[in-house]
């Protein structure tokens, strides 16, 4: 009694023992641990982040995806008409900021780290690419958003307002280049999650092309997504990247192996081993109900009846499926009628292959998507050259279809447009192409009349969606729809 | 002179001894058998036809041996208007046959002199004497004996007696409801004795901070509850006493879980952010866990509502005080043991009306066809078979009759220096789910001694330890009822191998509910060891030192496993093991006096410390190679993490209060606390928290006295300050997150820190203004007693986690924003409606209103909660708005389906009719965030308690009901099994079969099954009004007396046996939300533990 009075200036200290405060971040390893921070918020189950069907929910809108008619929310994507109540916009967008507030701490603290300098350089590097990818999500889904850059909490910035989609794509280019010149020419530690600087290019060059077309539609930038995709495809060697011979490969999706391969420019891994990390949902939301799986999404009538036979075609889609108990099932005997993704699928040769967790990770983006890239940006930057063919008629032999040759450079770059939504369906490509190329409502004018049908007609308006309600209702200058 | 007593038989002795124990608890009253005034009309009757027209007349009962008293003499009597003694000395004048009052009994017996000698003796060695009160009024009955011997008499009906005393005697004059008064026999011949009332008997003692006041000069508002009042009630935990039977004290046994969390409050929620429970102070020690305390161990428990009465607990008093006094020893000198035990049988109040398989199974198709969906999911034939076979009942599957068993020893004695109590508790309560239950064990010692005149000490130590096992709030889809509602009834759960099905192919999509059940464990263990002592010296008469100290330590063990099946082929185990130590001094000082026969004086000055240190080690497994070995071998697993953890917090505390009473009429308290809390930064440490209240015993007026209408009259007026430690530690520190891992590959993971919640360093002190105004009657000698209180509490620098948009990172800072105020009125009525010999009833009742609402949120006009319990569509259920209750449910408005003649009105909103209609509010003719609105509120408005005891004879008769009313619940149950969507993919509620059906049924509330309809959970299609009415107890006890031995009890009582509500769901009272502190999201129904309907049989011997 007597000692605490005596003592009472320090007897209502507050003890911190355990807690990690800022500090932390001048030292190497702080500055490590503040990175797979950053990278949680791409990952964080059930919170936010891309390891659930989230984000591809949000690209229904594309041809290539459809979903069971009046499951709410998702169907809101699909008929293109999105509130901003829907439940799986806000996780994907809470988990890019959240990587972003993430990527902003350690920009901002990274030159006071004391340690290996080519190591923190490259940690840098890593945030840099963390925070471009994370607003090129975001400027694609929902156009002008807040544009932070700092990770110092200030109570003022809550009613930030809105920053252009050209000043958001600004930021994405220049921090891009800052990735490009710090990252090294191989993942870090050999990390599957890691970014290289072929890895930074190839999404810079992804940048360029969207630039091009809506809504900005700065043409110029065809040139320079060109340009950046050579540099990655000639460079290809240099950074581990190339085409797989087969598509059984690609696909494989057999989690107890590493679960990339060369062509896998950037992924966001997986591994289900730990309740904390359970971040596959590879399975489920992807598997038809018969099966146990969720019925989130599962092919379009029309997409799938136009997709041209052959070998990826059979490695795109699974047209049976075997029931546990070993029936199998013809997609028309499905409850939905429809095929599933066998490429969002687990490869059913595996164990668990009947569970909704998986370890199989997440595509960002391939290597056939930055070839294509280079195809088309060639092509609607003058001509396709002798590359920009070697490109598409690689994915196309593999393929098993027809090698295309002497197109008009308009001609050629529809075609790989097509390409792109036969090679990469599934894997939230084709959604961003319609609304880059404005031909939504061409393509829908396809949609077989079994799917899900547009709740109206479809304007700029539609292209992107609402910003979440929870930012909303904090910050009215985020509601543009009044 | 013969002994008294020793005429008496043994049988009788008991009796009388047994009445004695009662006297102090009953109301006594000496003055009854002299105003009581008798009539009997002139004739002649046996004695024993008098004695039987005299208990009649007055309740009292006569003891006396029959071949003492000749009942067949005939007298000739004529009374009008004469009290007892009048009468019986006109019995027995010139019989042997004295007469004695104890309580309401007459205790005839056999002098050797004759009756007129033995009422008016007159020997030389004779001491004559007369007691009377400090009023001048005679003490009839009040007992006077010598110390050491064992003969005494009794004063007769003008308060005279006489007795053989010689000089140096000690004359022990003694009654109830006065001070017993010891005299020197001197010379003297005749003495006159005033007594003084007793307060503790006379006027009951109540218990109130650092300190005790006669309830009389109670300056603030303040709900006690003794153990009598629920003696009659199978209770384990203090919820169940404190439920209904204490004014302005709302319970709800949020989960229905034995062992489940409960929520407790006092005069409404002051806090959004911070913890709404009351304080808990047993036997000093501040912050106790009440449930960890055996209800057998407890004397007595005050509320305290007022400011002028919580104030002298500062930054921890804003949610009210509970303070609980435990059982002390026996001072007669006499040791007791008593043991009771009780076995009880619990079973599911309410089922849901769930779809046959048959029915379910036309449905899923109905739904099919509505949803265009051209291939039916069950054939004909499946549908046949289905209504002819039946499917699986998951309600029987996962519910079930549970049996629970309690002990309880306990062994007192004493003598007027030292008293001791020991005490064991034993519980086991099984839950009505399957493998869910609830054990305890309690341990207590109680030591009071005095060592001399001036100095005391005393040492109490609680050990308890529990287990709950599966007995957690479980929210939404991992909660059995949920899974058990969801899954289909055409779905067999067993997968024919000995194992559980992984997954429902037509309903739920979730985990199995058996296999939650059996293949899935949560195990929470907690072992506390709380010791106190405490020492006392009277430093001169009426001040005296008291310190005290205490030290709680706490063991916390929680362990959690899932199995192959639970977990989909991934089990996993964890096991928590952590420790809390808080140290707390009280350093006392207590001045205690009355000056000029006036003026009262108490004054209290202390000084306390506290301290808390937690520390904790965790460890979690995924992939167990040997499931079967759960969280016992951790190692055994593909991978395994660990954590640890540590926190603390500290307080110091300076307090104060002066009371003093005019005349006991006049009365004022003043008490001001200043703590300081480690929890906030420099500068904001310290806060003063002042209280003062002024009371009027107008009863004691003449003017009122006069007017014979009141025996009590008080009027009462409080003001104060108190404050809430609603933030936890750290609070103003920006630190990390560092329970964050990502996987760079698909094998390994890595562990990294997130930046947490923003800091805030400004924070302060929540602080409460509570004023309050209360009136208390009595009438009938205070047979009815009526108390009033109306109360405005005003909470400023409202602590408030604001949420923080996702831009910025998400999550929330804590900052004071804002204003609240509660404001209510609290009734309390009790009264002995019968009270005589055989039968008495005694009934109170207590009626609360509690109003609320947000008054101020700065510089915003509306906050919304962080939360989403159902987790469908991640908007915030709650909205904190000026001018609005806590706890306003945030969703849309449904109106119905869509008619015919609106279809062209609904087609512009992409429906058609049968789909369901949401108020428009922008007029923008589509349903998003801008529609949203308030639509109810999950707090109760009103809640209202009905206890009745009856006893007759042996027999006692106990009836509880409670109430709660203008509440509103949001029912996700319902919600997710009409849908035929989300997360249960179909409909398994009988209420599905009302839905509009196009062509069929038009004229339904619940919407159609549509692709263009939304069935919104978060809207007023799923609200219902929660309010019930419950009786939450009837029991009839016996009570056998057992010669030579002791008392025998034998109760069967039961437990929710009726409800009568609107809800629809298993129970209204059960909330998904647990007791956790905070109010703010409170009444939603997504999977509670339901309260369950009990039946149990109670045993209670005394020896």
């Amino acid at each position: 009694m007597i000692l605490s009075i005596s003592g009472c200036s320090d007897f209502l200290d507050e003890k911190t023992d355990g807690k990690v405060f800022d500090n932390v971040l001048t030292t190497q390893n702080g500055l490590e641990s503040a990175l797979t921070g950053a990278y949680r918020g791409w990952a964080n189950c059930w919170t936010y982040g891309f390891n659930n069907g989230w984000a591809t929910e949000m690209t229904l809108g594309g041809d290539d995806l459809t979903c069971p008619p009046g499951t709410g929310n998702t169907q809101e994507y699909d008929r293109y008409d999105v509130k901003n109540t829907n439940s799986s916009s806000a996780p994907v967008y809470w988990g890019c900021y959240k990587a972003i507030q993430g990527a902003n701490n350690i920009i901002e603290n990274y030159k006071n780290c004391k340690g290996d300098a080519g190591t923190i350089n490259c940690i840098a590097g890593e945030a840099y690419f963390i925070r471009a990818f994370s607003y090129y999500w975001l400027v694609r889904c929902h156009g002008q958003i807040p544009l932070i850059l700092t990770s110092n909490f200030n109570i003022n910035d809550i009613t930030k307002s809105v920053s252009s989609v050209k000043e958001i794509y600004t930021q994405i280019e220049q921090d891009l280049n800052s990735a490009i010149s710090m990252l090294s020419d191989s993942r870090r530690n050999g990390d599957a999650g890691r970014p290289n600087k072929g890895s930074a290019m190839a999404i810079l060059a992804e940048v360029y092309l969207s630039e091009a077309g809506w809504p900005l539609k700065d043409t110029d930038k065809y040139t320079k997504a060109a340009d950046m995709a050579k540099q990655v495809i000639d460079n290809r060697a240099t950074y581990g990247f190339d085409f797989e011979n087969s598509y059984d490969i690609l696909y494989q999706n057999d989690e107890t192996k590493s679960g990339i391969n060369k062509e896998d420019l950037f992924t966001i891994p997986c591994n289900k081993s730990n309740g904390n990390t359970i971040n596959a949902m590879y399975g489920y939301w992807a598997y038809p109900g018969e099966l146990g799986g969720w019925d989130v999404v599962f092919s379009e009538l029309t997409f799938f009846n136009q997709f041209p036979e052959g070998p990826r075609k059979d490695a795109t889609f699974a047209t049976t499926v075997t029931k546990q108990n070993g029936t199998i099932i013809k997609w028309q005997d499905l409850k939905y009628q429809r095929p599933y993704y066998k490429k969002l699928m687990k490869n059913p040769n595996v164990s668990n292959y009947y569970n909704y967790a998986s370890s199989i990770p997440m595509r960002m983006l391939r290597f056939s998507q930055t070839a294509l890239t280079y195809a088309e940006a060639k092509a609607r930057s003058g001509a396709p050259d002798e590359l920009a063919y070697q490109m598409l008629n690689a994915i196309r032999k593999r393929a098993g279809l027809a090698e295309y040759s002497n197109l008009t450079p308009s001609d050629f770059a529809d075609k790989v447009v097509q390409e792109r939504a036969w090679e990469l369906c599934g894997e939230r490509v084709r959604w961003f192409d319609m609304v880059r190329l404005e031909m939504i409502n061409k393509i829908i004018a396809e949609k077989d009349p079994k799917d899900n049908q547009p709740m109206h007609a479809i304007t700029e308006k539609n292209y992107t969606f609402p910003i979440p309600l929870h930012d909303q209702l904090l910050n009215s200058q985020l509601n543009t729809d009044k | 002179m013969k002994k008294l007593l020793s005429l008496i038989p043994l049988k009788m002795k008991i009796t009388i001894f047994m009445s004695l124990c009662f006297i102090g608890i009953l109301y006594a009253n000496n003055n009854y058998a002299q105003k009581k005034s008798l009539n009997i009309s002139a004739q002649t009757l046996t004695v024993h036809e008098v004695l039987n027209n005299i208990e009649k007349q007055t309740g009292y009962t006569f003891f006396y041996n029959t071949k003492q008293v000749d009942l067949s003499r005939k007298v000739n009597i004529k009374a009008a208007n004469e009290n007892i003694f009048q009468v019986l000395k006109k019995i027995f004048t010139g019989t042997n046959i004295c007469y004695k009052i104890l309580d309401k009994s007459i205790i005839l017996s056999y002098s050797n002199k004759l009756n007129a000698a033995c009422l008016s003796q007159q020997d030389d060695n004779i001491l004559k004497g007369k007691v009377i009160d400090d009023k001048g009024v005679a003490i009839i009955g009040a007992n006077v004996i010598i110390q050491g011997l064992h003969s005494g008499t009794i004063t007769d009906m003008n308060g005279m007696f006489s007795i053989k005393a010689k000089k140096g005697d000690i004359l022990i004059i003694s009654s109830i409801g006065y001070h017993t008064v010891k005299i020197n026999v001197d010379q003297q011949n005749s003495i006159h004795v005033v007594l003084r009332e007793s307060i503790q008997d006379l006027n009951e003692v109540v218990v109130i901070g650092y300190g005790t006041v006669r309830k009389s000069d109670l300056t603030g508002a303040l709900s006690s509850v003794n153990d009598k009042s629920f003696s009659e009630q199978n209770v384990n935990r203090i919820d169940q006493v404190l439920q209904g039977r204490a004014s302005g004290v709302q319970i709800s046994n949020t989960v229905g879980a034995p062992g489940g969390d409960i929520r407790i409050r006092i005069r409404g929620a002051n806090s959004v952010l911070g913890d709404n429970n009351p304080l808990f102070v047993v036997d000093g020690f501040v912050g106790a866990d009440y449930s960890l305390l055996n209800p057998n161990d407890i004397k007595s428990i005050e509320v305290l509502k007022d400011a002028s009465s919580t104030a002298i607990y500062g930054s921890r008093g804003a949610n009210g005080v509970i303070l609980v006094t435990t059982k002390s020893g026996n001072k007669d000198g006499k040791v007791n043991l008593t043991y009771s035990g009780s076995i009880s049988l619990s079973s599911l109040i309410k089922k849901y009306d769930m779809l046959d398989a048959g029915d379910f199974a036309t449905l899923v198709n109905d739904h099919d066809d509505a949803m265009g969906v051209s291939k039916h999911t069950f054939s004909d034939q499946q549908i046949q078979d289905y209504y002819k076979n039946g499917g699986f009942d998951y309600m029987n599957a996962i519910f079930r009759t549970a049996l629970s068993t309690q002990h309880q020893i306990s062994v007192a004695g004493g003598n007027e220096k030292t008293q001791f109590r020991i005490s064991g508790n034993y519980l086991l309560q099984r839950g009505i789910i399957e493998n869910s239950s609830y054990r305890r064990y309690t341990v207590r010692a109680n030591l009071n001694t005095k060592i001399n005149d001036k100095l005391s000490f005393r040492f109490n130590v609680n050990g308890a330890s529990s287990e709950g096992i599966n007995n957690q709030a479980r929210t939404g889809a991992s909660n059995p009822i949920v899974q058990a509602m969801s899954w289909a009834p055409t779905t067999n759960p067993y997968d024919g191998n000995g194992g559980y099905l992984l997954s429902d192919p037509v309903g739920s999509i979730k985990t199995n509910p058996l296999a939650m059940i059996y293949d899935s464990e949560s195990k929470f263990g907690r072992t506390f060891v709380n010791a106190m002592a405490g020492i006392r010296y009277e430093i001169i008469p009426g001040l005296s030192a008291d310190f005290q100290t205490v030290c709680d330590l706490g063991f916390f063990n929680n362990k959690y496993w899932n199995g192959e099946y639970a977990s989909n082929h991934q089990p996993s185990a964890s096991k928590d093991n952590s420790q809390s130590l808080t140290v707390q001094t009280t350093t006392q000082l207590t001045y205690d006096k009355t000056f000029l026969k006036f003026h009262h004086i108490n004054v209290v000055a202390a000084i306390e410390t506290q301290r808390y240190n937690w520390e904790s080690l965790s460890g979690s497994a995924a992939n167990l190679k040997f499931p079967e070995l759960k969280y016992n071998n951790l190692a055994q697993a593909g991978s395994t993490s660990v954590n640890s953890d540590y926190s603390m917090w500290s307080l110091l505390s300076f307090l104060g209060r002066i009371n003093y009473s005019l005349m006991d009429k006049y009365l004022l308290s003043f008490s001001m606390r200043r703590d300081g809390s480690s929890k906030f930064a420099s500068g904001n440490k310290y806060s003063t928290f002042p209280a003062g209240a002024i009371a009027w015993n107008a009863g004691n007026e003449d003017f009122i006295k006069n007017l014979n209408i009141f025996s009590k009259l008080k009027l009462r007026a409080s003001w104060g300050l108190t404050g809430s430690q609603a933030i936890s530690p750290y609070a103003t520190l920006s630190s990390y997150d560092t329970s964050i891992y990502y996987a760079y590959n698909t094998s390994g993971r890595t562990n990294g820190i997130q930046m947490g919640n923003p800091g805030n360093r400004n924070l302060k002190w929540e602080t409460t203004e509570q004023k309050d105004l209360g009136l208390e009657f009595g009438f009938f000698n205070n047979r009815l007693n009526v108390e009033v209180d109306y109360y405005i509490k005003n909470t400023k620098d409202l602590l408030l986690n604001k949420s923080i948009p996702y831009f910025l990172g998400g999550g929330s800072i804590t900052a004071n924003v804002g204003k609240m105020q509660n404001k209510g009125f609290e009734i309390n009525i009790s009264s002995d409606i019968i009270s005589n010999k055989d039968l008495n009833w005694n009934s109170s009742l207590n009626f609360t209103t509690v109003r609320n609402r947000v008054t101020n949120l700065g510089s915003e006009t509306e906050i919304f909660s962080n939360t989403n319990i159902s987790g469908w569509n991640g908007q915030a259920e709650f909205i904190y708005k000026v001018g609005q209750p806590l706890g306003s449910f945030w969703g849309l408005r449904y109106l119905g389906p869509w008619q015919k003649s609106e279809a062209t009105e609904a087609a512009k909103f992409g429906c058609k009719p049968g789909d369901a209609k949401y108020q428009d509010m922008d007029g923008n003719h589509s349903i998003d965030g801008s529609d949203y609105q308030i639509i109810g509120c999950g707090m109760p408005k009103y809640t209202f308690g009905w206890n009745n005891t009856i006893t007759y004879k042996n027999f006692t008769l106990n009836a509880f009901f409670q109430g709660v009313f203008g509440i509103k619940k949001l029912n996700y149950n319902r919600c997710m099994n009409l849908c035929a969507a989300r997360d249960a993919r179909a409909a398994t509620l009988e209420e599905a079969k009302s839905r509009y059906v196009v062509g069929k049924n038009e004229n339904a509330w619940l919407p159609a099954w549509s692709p263009t309809s939304k069935w919104e959970p978060q809207s007023t299609l799923f609200m219902e009004n929660a309010s019930y009415l419950r009786m939450k107890n009837i029991s009839l006890a016996y009570t056998f007396n057992i010669s030579k031995v002791g008392a025998f009890k034998v109760a069967l009582s039961a437990t929710n046996l009726l409800t009568f509500t609107k809800y629809k769901g298993n129970d209204p009272e059960s909330s998904n939300v647990g007791g956790d502190g905070s109010d703010i999201r409170q009444g939603i129904d997504y999977g509670s533990y339901p309260n369950s309907k009990n039946y149990t049989l109670d045993f209670n011997l005394t020896f």
